[in-house]
């Protein structure tokens, strides 16, 4: 779906990027920003916040480009993974101080979870698809994937025993795998 | 290994989540590069959490695009880069044009050629000598075995040695014994004449088959041209029992003349090869057979 829209395949288009050529750029940002962009604020929760992590995710990616290794995994994931955790580092630092990780706190980020975000995510045909999946497992890879839990936290936190998260992540992500069959 | 077991258990898709520790990321990083099956299960795995990414996307405000390219970089990285990279920051730098002093401001030399080569002299000479300290902590290591193995080689060698003498000694202890536990066996102390020392040998007398033995147990090494010579007293005199060598390891000595009848045992010391008639001065040890 994503690489029909590119000119070239993706390893021309990471060469290009290591060059840091401006046309690659744009073809990168028009590709993933919306993503990226959906994953921030899912994680963040604020439009103003995820503008700042938007833009220094990108200033991130752009620095690190170079250091990009195909072998080592998809450039997506990889894209994914540094805006992911740009956010995370943005919500820790501005709840610093205050306790962001008490049981009122997960339960509200679990409530708007389930109640805010289901209905946000209308711009495609695949909300269906994630609407499929079993809440319970979808909440763990949400705690875990989009808010930096631990499975340890994330034990503690929904009362259950840690075989059971790992379990569950596990299977959460293999019925993510058949929803999005390749 | 086995790969199938690794995919499920379930470090791949604690990797793709992100809940890897660093060590476990640079595992899977490796098995994946190794193993095309388990490459195939992160791709499937990352793909599905990337569909799930595409399922949230919004688009961001617009602006944030135009702020990028301004902010960003742009052309060939590294040396290459001075003359097209110039646009980019002469547009922080258009204020600072007149000022000629730059030495505090390291980072726009960055962008020069020569620091780039200085850093890559600099990470090579840091190699070099992290290669050379390793290297150094080999070569101790390496001495240090070389010595345990040279002195566990040391001990080892005087362990045998001393088992070599313990079942020398055994082997005699079990002959002793075995002469005693012969029936009618009788053991005579030869108790020396000058009685300055005790127990110098014993002879070990079966009267039933005549067998004589003789143990030695503290007796001197004589000169070369000596040798120890044992007599029995039969009816008072003398009757030459044969002629004996003090070894090292020997201990009992069987004697090849054998003695029915016998009152007293006797040791001398005459010359090499024995003497008819006992020399009565040089007589070392005697003991009565009734005593």
């Amino acid at each position: 779906m994503k690489r029909s829209n590119l000119p070239f395949t993706e390893d021309v288009l990471v060469k290009k990027l290591q060059q840091r050529e401006e046309q690659a750029f744009h073809l990168l940002y028009d590709q993933y920003s919306p993503a990226l962009y959906g994953v921030i604020l899912k994680v963040v929760r604020d439009e103003e916040a995820a503008r700042d992590v938007l833009q220094d995710s990108f200033v991130k990616i752009w620095r690190n480009i170079p250091s990009y290794d195909a072998q080592k995994g998809r450039l997506f994931t990889w894209l994914l993974n540094i805006a992911r955790n740009t956010a995370i580092d943005a919500i820790r630092t501005r709840h610093s101080g205050q306790s962001i990780q008490t049981s009122t706190d997960i339960v509200d980020i679990v409530d708007q979870h389930q109640q805010a975000y289901q209905p946000a995510v209308e711009t495609l045909d695949l909300p269906d698809k994630v609407n499929q999946l079993n809440p319970d497992r979808r909440m763990v890879i949400d705690l875990v994937y989009f808010y930096g839990y631990t499975h340890e936290e994330v034990a503690e936190k929904l009362n259950l025993p840690l075989g059971t998260v790992k379990t569950r992540v596990r299977s959460a992500l293999q019925e993510l795998k058949k929803l999005f069959g390749t | 290994m086995n790969t199938k077991e690794y995919i499920e258990s379930g470090i791949l898709e604690e990797y793709v989540l992100g809940t890897v520790s660093p060590q476990e990321k640079r595992e899977v990083e490796c098995m994946s590069s190794i193993y095309p099956e388990i490459r195939q299960e992160l791709d499937t795995l990352s793909a599905a959490v990337e569909q799930y990414a595409q399922a949230l996307r919004r688009d961001p405000p617009t602006d944030i695009k135009e702020w990028l390219l301004k902010e960003l970089e742009f052309g060939p990285p590294e040396a290459e880069a001075v003359e097209e990279s110039n646009p980019t920051p002469l547009l922080t730098n258009e204020e600072n044009t007149e000022t000629p002093i730059r030495t505090l401001n390291s980072r726009e030399d960055a962008f020069d050629s020569r620091p780039t080569f200085r850093v890559t002299w600099l990470v090579a000479a840091s190699l070099g000598l992290v290669v050379l300290f390793f290297a150094y902590f080999l070569y101790s290591q390496l001495q240090g075995s070389q010595q345990t193995l040279s002195s566990l080689r040391n001990s080892n060698e005087a362990l045998t040695e001393e088992v070599r003498v313990l079942r020398a000694q055994q082997s005699q202890a079990d002959q002793t014994l075995a002469i005693l536990k012969e029936p009618g066996t009788r053991v005579i102390r030869l108790n020396p004449t000058d009685t300055t020392t005790a127990n110098l040998a014993t002879i070990y007398w079966n009267a039933s088959t005549g067998q004589v033995n003789l143990e030695i147990d503290s007796l001197v090494r004589p000169p070369e041209t000596q040798q120890y010579q044992l007599w029995a007293i039969v009816d008072g005199k003398p009757v030459d029992a044969g002629v004996f060598d003090v070894g090292d390891n020997t201990r009992v000595v069987q004697q090849a003349k054998k003695f029915l009848k016998a009152d007293a045992f006797a040791i001398t010391l005459e010359r090499r090869g024995g003497s008819p008639t006992p020399t009565l001065s040089t007589m070392v040890v005697v003991g009565n057979v009734t005593s």
